[in-house]
């Protein structure tokens, strides 16, 4: 019987036979390198944002952060604020003072400079300025009675305003009686309070003579809400470092990040360079991270400014090529970055809630990838 | 030198004659008996061949995604669809007898595996060249693969003295049977997003065994359970094969058949279905608290959820689906030389089909030598979907025992000690040896 299947077998052999094409012999292997996606793939990556000063502070308080030059009010402004009381006297003290405490009594209060937007010089530094600034007022009358205040009010060069018997009722722990909001005019540096009278009612104390301790004030308090006016003084260098990214390997030539930027913050943004670094090791063997000559990456890119509400969407692209050969592996990057003063009209007020989203953030390879082994 | 001779004489000595997948109605011209053991044939078609997918550069083996190959070099050598398919058919045991009306009768065992891959020409444009032609179809991608066993009766008689017919009856056992396949299979991938579309089923018998699911309801292949029974039948059903033999006229016979006309009705205990859309346009609403590299893994690790969410397939109840078998039809044409009888001139034709797997066609022209009770030698060429293709059949006969082999090529060459087809083919291989009944 075996030699019947002999036979099959003999009788197949020469029948199989086929012309064997030794340049194809892959008998010692086949190599694994594989460039794919030789002329162009894109990926999308991701979304990333809103992303907004106050989530980048986190926790920090910002005041400590500036310098407490700048606050931030409650609904996240931020603003310049200042609080002077220029006259406090107690009422004991005034009604002992009074030639007749029976009869109504008006008490002039000496004139007053103040210098409220002193404190912006700073900020304007910073190229902020005051967007929208309120001026006010405000009076501390404990009296079981309603006081007035009449004077003359001038903000630094603006046309003095009159008060005439001003009320302020009873029981005022602070009292607004003067409220001026101001938009778009340079800072208020001086306020000017004079001829200031307090008209105060007859008998102070006998309606509730405890209020004889507590002491009838007048004061100021202004806010300097801010906003970008001016480029920023210098360039911001922004170190990224220690990425240590491994694309030598996969040999790619061109990488296009393409992103659209939807910007609320009321600060234009101007990529003016990026430097691509790669580690280098000198002749001592010393390593050492050194601008990339090689690969050339797309300056001038503008993310355009927006404000609360009415983001403004700027489309970025950043090329990322290598001049001769690929782009090796990159150690960081050193960005070079402008803030420029705000463009088109709206609020430029600054805003810690106000954000900016990277949408649609993709990458598109140019000219394939190289991996070794799938 | 006599070895050598020998040989030679064996291997064109060989005959296609009684094979177990010929024209059952040519067994009506026979006058005895046979018993047959073992008959054994391969067949192998792909529509491209190796060298599509390995280049000699240089010194070095690289495959068409190596950066020394162009696009059209790795892309022209693709079809839009890429199938292999292999079969094996094996005859356990036939046994052949002349009836007293001169029926010729026929009881055949055997077994049959096929497999299959279809792969479609997008795939691999993705990997070339990218994204940019975006979108593609894939639907085209099938896996299959088939066990089954094979019982069959078969008669042949004469009808009048010109013509024969005979056909043959199968009942077909499933013993084993996976499907894959892509209904949809769509992908688009712009520089916004990636969009997946899929519909696609996968069926899987494994007699009693039962695949585990996992807890979201996804079949896990790494969970079995119940006792898996060897040879237990997951599926039934019937194929016939008929066929006719004309002679006109002395020395000119045409024949012709179609074979295994029916199919299975399979029982797949093991069904699942991957089936949805999913479209990533990359990490939505990252926070800068998630630009740390556990974070975006995570991140990621979601989205591939997500992904598999679609793709994994889903555990559905069992179900039964018919799937038919390959149907091949062939016709031929001979005529014997008056000059000459034991020289004949053939021309013959073949189509096979089966699913979604490129059908195969060839029709060649050849001549034989026949010496009755000797040898039988026949030599053909011609053209098949595959281009070029030639064979050579026949048969040696040694007293009762009568040994027979066919075989089908095409050319190319093949990778050296791998015998894998460089160029697309049909090969195939018939060997069996019948023991004729003398009266």
């Amino acid at each position: 019987m075996k030699a019947l299947y002999r036979i099959f077998l003999l009788s197949a052999l020469p029948l199989m036979w086929s012309c064997a094409n030794m340049d194809y012999d892959i008998s010692k292997g086949i190599d694994n390198e594989y460039t794919l996606f030789t002329e162009q793939v894109s990926i999308p990556i991701a979304d990333i944002g809103p992303i907004s000063p106050k989530q980048l502070l986190g926790d920090t308080d910002l005041g400590s952060t500036l310098g407490d030059l700048l606050k931030e009010s409650e609904d996240g402004f931020l603003v310049v604020e200042k609080e002077e009381t220029f006259y406090s006297n107690a009422i004991f003290l005034i009604y002992m003072g009074a030639l007749d405490p029976t009869q109504p009594l008006d008490l002039n209060v000496d004139d007053f400079k103040g210098y409220p937007g002193a404190s912006t010089e700073t900020p304007s530094d910073l190229g902020l300025t005051p967007a929208l600034q309120e001026f006010s007022l405000f009076a501390v009358n404990p009296l079981t009675e309603g006081i007035s205040v009449s004077g003359k009010v001038t903000l630094s060069t603006l046309p003095s305003e009159s008060l005439d018997n001003t009320p302020v009722p009873a029981d005022s722990g602070d009292y607004e009686f003067y409220h001026t909001e101001l938009d778009g005019e340079s800072i208020i540096d001086v306020c000017s309070l004079e001829n200031m009278v307090l008209h105060l009612p007859a008998s102070l104390l006998e309606k509730d003579p405890l209020s004889g301790f507590s002491s009838i004030s007048l004061g100021y308090r202004y806010k300097a809400h801010l906003a970008f006016s001016n480029d920023f003084p210098a360039q911001i260098p922004i170190p990224v470092n220690d990425l240590d990214l491994p694309i030598g390997q996969y040999r790619v030539k061109e990488v296009l990040l393409s992103t659209d930027v939807s910007n609320e913050i009321p600060i234009t943004f101007v990529l003016d360079s990026v430097d691509v670094m790669v580690k280098e090791t000198d002749e001592q063997g010393n390593e050492k991270t050194v601008v990339c000559d090689d690969v050339s990456i797309t300056p001038g890119l503008t993310i355009a400014s927006g404000c609360s509400g009415a983001p403004v969407v700027s489309p970025l692209a950043i090329s990322i090529k290598a001049k001769n050969g690929t782009i090796p592996d990159i150690a960081g990057f050193q960005l070079n970055l402008s803030v420029k003063a705000p463009t088109g009209v709206g609020d430029r007020r600054m805003n810690m809630n106000q954000s900016i989203r990277f949408n649609n953030i993709r990458a598109t390879v140019s000219g394939g990838i190289t991996v070794q082994g799938l | 030198m006599k070895k050598i001779a020998f040989l030679l004489a064996v291997a064109v000595g060989s005959s296609a004659w009684a094979q177990s997948i010929a024209n059952p109605a040519e067994n009506a011209s026979l006058e005895s008996g046979f018993v047959r053991v073992g008959e054994i044939r391969s067949i192998s078609r792909n529509n491209v061949g190796a060298a599509s997918f390995i280049f000699p550069s240089g010194n070095k083996i690289v495959t068409g995604l190596h950066s020394s190959i162009s696009d059209e070099q790795f892309l022209g050598g693709l079809k839009a669809v890429n199938s292999l398919y292999s079969q094996i058919d094996y005859n356990l045991v036939s046994y052949g007898w002349k009836g007293s009306s001169g029926v010729f009768h026929t009881l055949e065992v055997g077994a049959r595996v096929n497999y299959g891959v279809s792969v479609p020409k997008e795939i691999f444009h993705i990997m070339k060249t990218g994204t940019a032609q975006s979108p593609y179809d894939l639907s085209t991608l099938r896996a299959f693969g088939n066990v089954y066993g094979e019982i069959a009766y078969g008669c042949s008689l004469p009808v009048g003295e010109k013509l024969s017919v005979g056909g043959r009856v199968k009942l077909l056992v499933g013993l084993n049977s996976v499907d894959v396949i892509t209904r949809r299979f769509n992908l688009t991938t712009t520089e916004e997003k990636y969009v997946l579309d899929l519909d696609a089923d996968i069926d899987l018998t494994n007699s009693s065994k039962k695949v585990g699911t996992d807890d979201a309801g996804y079949l896990d292949y790494t969970s079995f359970s119940g006792k898996g029974k060897l040879g237990a039948p997951t599926g039934g059903g019937l194929a016939m094969d008929l066929g006719f033999v004309w002679k006109p006229f002395d020395g000119f016979s045409l024949s012709a058949s179609a074979r295994d006309i029916g199919g299975i009705l399979w029982y797949y205990g093991n069904a699942g279905t991957s089936s949805g859309s999913y479209t990533f346009e990359g990490l939505k609403d990252l926070s800068t608290d998630e630009m740390e590299q556990d974070k975006l893994m995570a991140r990621l690790n979601a989205v591939g959820e997500e992904v598999l969410a679609v793709v994994k397939p889903k555990a559905v109840d069992g179900l039964c689906k018919f799937k038919a078998i390959p149907l091949s039809a062939d016709i031929k044409a001979s005529y014997r030389m008056p000059f000459w009888k034991n020289l004949s001139i053939d021309a013959t034709g073949l189509y096979a089909g089966y699913s979604y797997c490129a059908p195969y066609w060839e029709a060649l022209g050849g001549v034989s030598l026949d010496f009755p009770g000797i040898a039988n030698l026949g030599l053909s060429a011609g053209s098949g979907a595959h281009g070029f293709v030639y064979s050579a059949n026949g048969s040696l006969e040694f007293q009762s025992f009568r040994l027979y082999a066919a075989f089908e090529n095409g050319t190319g060459g093949v990778i050296p000690y791998e015998d894998i087809p460089l160029k697309a083919n049909n090969k195939a291989l018939v060997i069996g040896l019948v023991y004729l009944i003398q009266r």
